[in-house]
């Protein structure tokens, strides 16, 4: 079996437009949500978001007319690390293309329903608005194996996962991984209808904490068979050495608060893996500032790896991007790996009795990060567990 | 070797079991079977929307037929094709969200709207807690389902899944089908599947095994292509063009028709009967070809999916025992 190395990262968030200021305001705990400008959120539990502004597409082969904003992201995304492999040229059917989102283009999505004619200035077919995939193959004139998965806030996992799954069988060379989601009005009403909004921060594991800060952008990871990018000179950030999935079968929106569906997943990565729980140096949380949602994690991490593994959510920073969160997490994760750093949790002020563990709080710690594990958790209590390691 | 379908349930307005299928496929008999909702008693289902009603009706059934019950197991998955997930409760939700604002629209609504909430659902109603997937590639998401569900029971991750395709008329989805030449349809159906040496372990009958396949997109595709993937899923399959005996087709594809042609294999198209049921269509043309099994008519079926919209997909069956 191949092994699997991560040789680009691409990374659209508000807290950077490409994966170096994305990590330098990680690194610095920059609180990067801020007033949502985009539409009016008067009527909402919160006018806070992680919208990205001032954005200007990076794509080579696509018309930015032809394409919502969250598929820019995407190709942007997946540009940027393409660009950031250095590789030269891709055999068309080689590369395989994992894309997921939540909502695709929810923005677009409005405007069609309303028939606000804008739909027709932008020529966006329906397919367009859901399927990220897609376009990505046609950015770079791809003929390979493709699939959009739709799995919601572990929709980038699941994409990882595949990816990996195709390389280190031998089916494909190379592949984009990643997902993507925009924020729009459709998803900031639904969110507020559920209550799951905090009203001013993200505060994961704080005993305070309130809810969610809705986000958007777009993570893609490059990956690559180990023995071509050792061929090439390739840099490696990290490999993906392993995975776990479960599903709570619970609630849609609720985890178990036993936690056992996210212990399944996690336990899953671990023992498929063959490493030991103790090996894992920084935990990537799903950590989405709900009450409900760090207790549970908490629950399974503490129970897994113990209190003093460290842990940290990138969400707290940028909030929460949806389709895009685990994908840009997952490239916080071979980050952390490669410069030895855990990007801290920040807005965290009280401990809770029911989140035993070390959540990096608030600044950033300097370490050797051996494996880092990614864990997402998706509508249905669809759960996932990416494992990262050095190389 | 890949995984044994063991269990089947459908709901549409062609065929509502393997005989109604069959007659309409082969024989050109629609029973015009009922497509609606079906009255259920669960209580979790008052939160669900009506395609997610019907794929659990669907999901009992195959359940039933399979002899196995999906909470016995802590690993059983869910697979599921479908093109843009409950496109009508998006549309509800979308159009109360935007006319009549915050007011307008009830928490469920939104949830039901996302892309993975009917996999969701069907995995609280079922007892589900494996690998949860929703594959969304156009006319291809059942095959992909299919192809995904192999992969993972292949490498373990699962024992056995629901896999299966949906598919539901709204305003946007006929739009978007008539746009692109075709006549709107829709459908639910769903299989239990399972590594095969424990089916026959169990004793399960064994409806097909899914031997291989190949999945690709090209924006543009031609006749080559469309042998070069056909190529493709024999090889995965361990198989031969020369051994299939049927292709069950997406269509008048004139592409299509060409590639076929270089095979010589005989074409059995079922969208004659059926529509366009887009993401459902793969596994509906997975029915056809057991319900050619069931009645010892093939050995081997390959089952075309590809469409307007460049995802590709393309899968061998087998029937037990041969």
């Amino acid at each position: 079996m191949e092994r699997v190395a991560v040789t680009g990262i691409g990374v659209i968030s508000p807290a950077g437009k490409n994966k170096d200021e994305f990590w330098k305001n990680c690194i610095d705990g920059k609180n990067s949500v801020s007033r949502v400008s985009r539409f009016d959120t008067s009527q909402f539990q919160t006018n806070m978001g992680g919208e990205i502004k001032q954005f200007t597409p990076y794509m080579k082969n696509t018309d930015a007319l032809s394409v919502g904003l969250c598929t820019q992201y995407a190709l942007s995304a997946a540009r940027m690390a393409y660009d950031d492999a250095g590789i030269d040229g891709l055999s068309s059917d080689k590369c395989a293309v994992f894309m997921g989102t939540t909502m695709g283009e929810g923005q677009e999505l409005g405007s069609i329903l309303l028939g606000s004619g804008e739909e027709e200035k932008r020529h966006i077919s329906l397919f367009d608005v859901y399927n990220i995939a897609a376009a990505v193959c046609r950015e770079f004139g791809l003929k390979g194996e493709a699939s959009h998965i739709p799995n919601a806030c572990s929709a980038g996992n699941f994409s990882i996962i595949s990816a990996f799954e195709k390389i280190r069988s031998g089916k494909a060379e190379y592949a984009f991984a990643g997902g993507a989601d925009v924020l729009s009005e459709l998803a900031f009403k639904g969110f507020s209808k559920l209550r799951s909004l905090a009203p001013d921060k993200c505060r994961p594991f704080d005993k305070n904490r309130l809810g969610l800060i809705i986000s958007e952008g777009a993570g893609v990871l490059f990956l690559e068979a180990m023995s071509s990018a050792r061929r090439r000179g390739a840099h490696i950030y990290a490999e993906v050495i392993g995975w776990g999935a479960s599903c709570d079968a619970h609630h849609m929106i609720v985890p178990s608060p036993d936690a056992n569906g996210i212990k399944a997943a996690i336990r899953q990565a671990v023992e498929t893996t063959g490493i030991e729980y103790g090996d894992v140096d920084y935990i990537c949380a799903h950590g989405t500032g709900t009450p409900a949602n760090d207790s549970a994690e908490a629950l399974a991490i503490n129970s897994l790896f113990g209190e003093h593994t460290p842990v940290s959510s990138i969400k707290s920073m940028i909030g929460h991007s949806m389709g895009a969160a685990s994908a840009i997490e997952a490239a916080a994760c071979c980050l952390a790996i490669e410069n030895s750093v855990i990007p801290p949790t920040i807005n965290f002020e009280e401990a809770d009795e029911k989140c035993k563990i070390d959540c990096v709080p608030n600044n950033a710690r300097r370490m050797r990060v051996r494996i880092a594990a990614n864990n997402a958790y998706a509508f249905g209590g669809s759960n996932t567990c990416v494992l990262f390691g050095e190389v | 070797m890949g995984p044994a379908l063991t269990g089947i349930g459908m709901i549409s307005g062609f065929a509502s079991g393997l005989d109604e299928l069959y007659d309409a496929v082969i024989n050109g008999k629609i029973n015009h079977t009922d497509a609606a909702v079906p009255k259920l008693k669960e209580k979790g289902l008052v939160f669900t929307d009506n395609i997610t009603k019907k794929a659990y009706a669907a999901i009992k059934a195959a359940e039933a037929d399979s002899g196995m019950n999906c909470r016995d197991r802590d690993d059983m998955g869910i697979f599921l094709g479908t093109a843009f997930g409950s496109l009508a409760s998006m549309e509800k939700f979308g159009r109360a969200a935007m006319e009549k604002g915050m007011k307008g629209i009830m928490p469920m609504d939104f949830i039901n709207s996302v892309m993975n909430a009917p996999a969701g659902q069907l995995a609280i109603l079922c007892g589900l807690s494996g690998i949860n997937i929703t594959v969304s590639d156009g006319s291809a998401s059942s095959v992909g389902a299919l192809r995904m569900c192999a992969d993972m029971i292949a490498e373990g991750r699962v024992s056995a899944a629901v896999v299966g395709g949906i598919a539901e008329r709204c305003g946007l989805y006929d739009e978007y089908i008539r746009q692109n030449g075709e006549e709107p349809s829709e459908g639910v159906c769903m299989f239990i599947a399972e590594d095969a040496a424990a089916a026959r372990a169990r004793g399960a009958h064994i409806y097909a095994e899914l031997l291989g396949s190949a999945y690709k997109y090209a924006e543009q595709y031609g006749a080559d292509d469309i042998f070069e993937i056909m190529s493709e899923s024999a090889k995965d399959a361990g198989t031969y063009l020369k051994d299939i005996d049927f292709i069950i087709t997406c269509g008048a594809l004139d592409n299509e028709i060409k590639a076929i042609h270089k095979t010589g294999i005989k074409v059995i198209d079922i969208k004659d009967v059926s529509g366009e049921t887009y993401g459902a269509g793969g596994a509906f043309k997975t029915a056809a070809a057991i319900a050619l099994f069931e009645r010892n008519e093939a050995a081997a079926v390959m089952v075309n999916s590809f469409g307007f919209d460049g995802f590709m997909g393309c899968c061998i069956l087998k029937r037990e025992g041969v």
